[in-house]
This record gives structure tokens, C-alpha cells and sequence, in this order.
């Protein structure tokens, strides 16, 4: 019976995985295409700057997902220290391009009020 | 990674222990598996083009304007203009190794190389942005007009 709740949690988080990556591919592939069509409207300079902030939001729904993720696979079938690690590296990351990301996008920290 | 052979004949099992739907399930696992494979070095190419098509445009645009603008501001826009085509390869770059990191089952290796990608892009932002705004990107645009 337990076995069988794990076995599909594994699968569980191989979906979530899967969902994550073609979150990503999809995510490129839109902000691609956007970037191509504004060059005209836009200018060059501005849509590469709206196409690489709309990367680091695609890379950061990615991340979010592989973190839910490697979560389950830790507390459920896999609790060893190297996951839990992991799991710390890949929250690092996440939090660490978030912040410069939004440093970049509106010139404060997150944990700075932003003025009227 | 399993070879597409493995793949292939996962899908069509020559013996089986009783237990189709993990045949099957695996197969088609393996199979996502390898197109997101496929996918994430697509996407490190597109990438890498970016970084050098950009380094061939700055450097036709060096040669182009040599004459007109004089060394100095030719020289800090070539230098400003490698740094946004480095800055957007790399973000690209990003991408494909978080695909990567899921294809693959990530290792302390694969997340260290992430972690490395995503620190450079966040350093060439940075210092780029000093370099065409005179200013660190957390600090106020100027005395009068504060944004934090």
C-alpha cells in the first residue's frame, strides 16, 4: 500500500519535472517570438531588454517548479542529506536571480519600499 | 541517458514481467526525457549563436565607425555592446542548463555550474549597467528624484 503512494509520487514528481522543463522550452520559444516581432515596433535596445527580463521570469517559474519538485522526492522516497543540498543550492539560486532581477527591473531591492 | 534503441524497443517490450503500465510509463519517461534533452541543447546552441553573432556585429560596427567617432567612444561601445550580446547569450545559456538540471538528475556538479552561469550573468549585468549609467542599479538615479 505504501509502496504503491510512493511509486506514484515518483511519478508524481517526474510530471512536475516534465512540467517544469516544457514551462521552459515554451516560455523561451514565446519570449523568442515576441522579441523578433518588437524589434520593429520597439528598437532593437529596447525589446533584447523586455526579451532578457522575460527569460529570467521563464527561468524563475522553471527553478520554482523543480524546487516543488525536489521537495516532494526529499521528504517522501529519498531523504538523504545530498538531496537536501541540493535543495538548498537550487533555493539559493532561485532566490538569488529573483532579487538581482528585480534590482534590475526597478532599480530597488525587493525589501526596499518603493517611493509614490 | 538510455540509447533511443533502449527507447525504442521499451515501447514494445519483447518480455515483459506482467506489469504493462510501468512498461509503459517508463518508456514514455524515457522518451520525454530525451526530447527535453534535445530541446535544452537547442536552446545552449541558440545561445552560443547569440554570443558570437553578437560579437560579429559589435565588431563590424567597430570597424564601420572607426573613422567617424574616433578610437575612445568607438572603444567603450564595442566593449558596452560585447557585453549585451554576452549578457543575453548567457541568460539563454541559463535556460538550457535548468532544463538540464531537470533531464539529468541533478547533481551537487550540474547545480554548481547553475549557480556559476547565473552569478556571471548577474556580475556583467551589474558592471554593464555601471557602465552605461554611471550608477550601481541600486542606487538613486539622483539626489532629486529617488526611486527607492
Amino acid at each position: 500500500m505504501l509502496e504503491a503512494v510512493i511509486d506514484e509520487l515518483r511519478l508524481l514528481t517526474q510530471a512536475l519535472e516534465a512540467t517544469g522543463a516544457f514551462a521552459l522550452i515554451i516560455g523561451f520559444v514565446i519570449a523568442t517570438s515576441r522579441c523578433i516581432l518588437e524589434i520593429k515596433p520597439l528598437g532593437a535596445t529596447q525589446a533584447i531588454e523586455g526579451y532578457r527580463q522575460a527569460i529570467g521570469r521563464v527561468v524563475l517559474i522553471g527553478l520554482e517548479i523543480l524546487v516543488a519538485a525536489t521537495i516532494i522526492k526529499t521528504v517522501t522516497f529519498d531523504p538523504t542529506i545530498e538531496n537536501m543540498g541540493l535543495l538548498a543550492l537550487m533555493v539559493a539560486i532561485r532566490t538569488g536571480l529573483g532579487w538581482s532581477m528585480v534590482l534590475e527591473m526597478d532599480g530597488c531591492w525587493p525589501w526596499q519600499k518603493r517611493s509614490a | 541517458m538510455r540509447s533511443s534503441v533502449t527507447i525504442f524497443s521499451s515501447r514494445f517490450p519483447v518480455s515483459w514481467h506482467g506489469n504493462i503500465s510501468g512498461i509503459v510509463k517508463e518508456g514514455i519517461t524515457e522518451q520525454i526525457l530525451e526530447y527535453l534533452h534535445h530541446a535544452a541543447e537547442m536552446i545552449s546552441l541558440a545561445g552560443v549563436a547569440v554570443i558570437i553573432g553578437g560579437f560579429l556585429l559589435a565588431t563590424g560596427r567597430y570597424l564601420s565607425e572607426y573613422r567617424q567617432l574616433g578610437p575612445a567612444v568607438v572603444f567603450s561601445q564595442f566593449k558596452i555592446r560585447l557585453g549585451q550580446a554576452l549578457m543575453l547569450g548567457l541568460e539563454i545559456l541559463v535556460v538550457a542548463d535548468v532544463i538540464e538540471t531537470i533531464t539529468t538528475t541533478p547533481t551537487f556538479q550540474s547545480l554548481a555550474l547553475l549557480a556559476f552561469l547565473v552569478t556571471i550573468r548577474t556580475i556583467v549585468s551589474w558592471t554593464l549597467f555601471l557602465e552605461v549609467e554611471g550608477r550601481w542599479p541600486w542606487q538613486a538615479r539622483s539626489k532629486m528624484a529617488k526611486p527607492c
